[in-house]
């Protein structure tokens, strides 16, 4: 009942600014990248790591960020995040043993960006698509390489919970809303 | 259904708020990506980015969002990237 209220209003508000919604599985390819998503995906114990996978048929600069709710119960929850694409550089000392720590290997000519979302200041965003607050990695721009380009998002200090990984400006929404209102609870809280 | 109306109308009009123009941090991120291909012999598709993109004419958060990017964009370029031409450079 409470989705049947809030479906105008989504459908309304969404093509302003949003991203494609999709739900992240553990190991999960993008189609159409250059079209903006957000993958709306849960860590856990037994799911610790998110992989997301797309390729580009030509250099592309786009930012990434990565949300969280921002519920009480969330407030430990600090999902950190690498991107390993030919166009970046390579990663410094730390970042490869923050890398190997999770056994994430670096493939030869790619380079990384890492955000071990750390900062004791985060951003806090209004999400138009949700309609709910978010913490916010803050979006980076990044100019990815051509080929393909790879997201690890990892659980920190054993702390779990639901993210969406947003990426991309460009909007579509010839594919609809996708799964997520069927998950809508969960989500959008 | 009164209120639902009164609400979906005040979200949207507020999520209509319009941002038109490129901003500084972007136009030199945009400066930064074409130096650096020129330099790399590549060329990076940035038109989201450029003052013509689709980052500008939409709504705030769009804006916003495109802002930050450029800024933290710019500074992961300035740190990090050997090949990070002058153009790159506060």
């Amino acid at each position: 009942m409470k989705f049947r209220f809030l479906m105008p209003l989504l459908l309304f508000a969404a093509p302003l600014w949003s991203h494609q919604p999709k739900v992240l599985n553990d190991n999960y390819t993008v189609e159409g990248p250059e079209i903006s998503h957000a993958l709306y995906g849960k860590l856990d114990a037994d799911h610790q790591r998110l992989t997301v996978r797309m390729t580009f048929e030509e250099p592309f600069a786009m930012p990434f960020e990565v949300l969280v709710p921002h519920r009480a119960e969330l407030e430990d929850f600090r999902p950190a995040y690498a991107i390993l694409s030919a166009g970046l550089p390579e990663p410094t000392a730390e970042e490869r043993a923050v890398l190997a720590e999770q056994d994430i290997e670096v493939p030869d000519g790619y380079g990384v960006y890492v955000e071990n979302n750390d900062n004791p200041e985060r951003l806090v965003i209004f999400e138009s698509f949700t309609r709910r607050v978010f913490w916010s990695t803050g979006p980076v721009a990044v100019a990815l390489g051509e080929g393909e380009t790879v997201v690890h998002i990892w659980a920190t200090n054993e702390s779990y919970g639901p993210l969406t990984l947003g990426f991309g400006v460009e909007e579509d929404f010839s594919d609809g809303f996708g799964e997520v209102f069927e998950d809508w609870e969960t989500y959008a809280y | 259904m009164k209120n639902f109306l009164l609400i979906a109308f005040a979200l949207s009009a507020s999520a209509c708020a319009q941002g038109t123009e490129q901003t500084a941090e972007c136009a030199h991120y945009v400066a930064c990506l074409e130096a650096r291909d020129e330099a790399l012999g590549i060329s990076t598709n940035m038109d989201r980015f450029k003052a013509d993109g689709p980052c500008w004419g939409g709504s705030q958060a769009g804006l916003e969002l495109c802002d930050r990017a450029c800024v933290a964009g710019l500074k992961f370029l300035q740190e990090r990237d050997p090949n990070a031409p002058e153009a790159c450079q506060p």
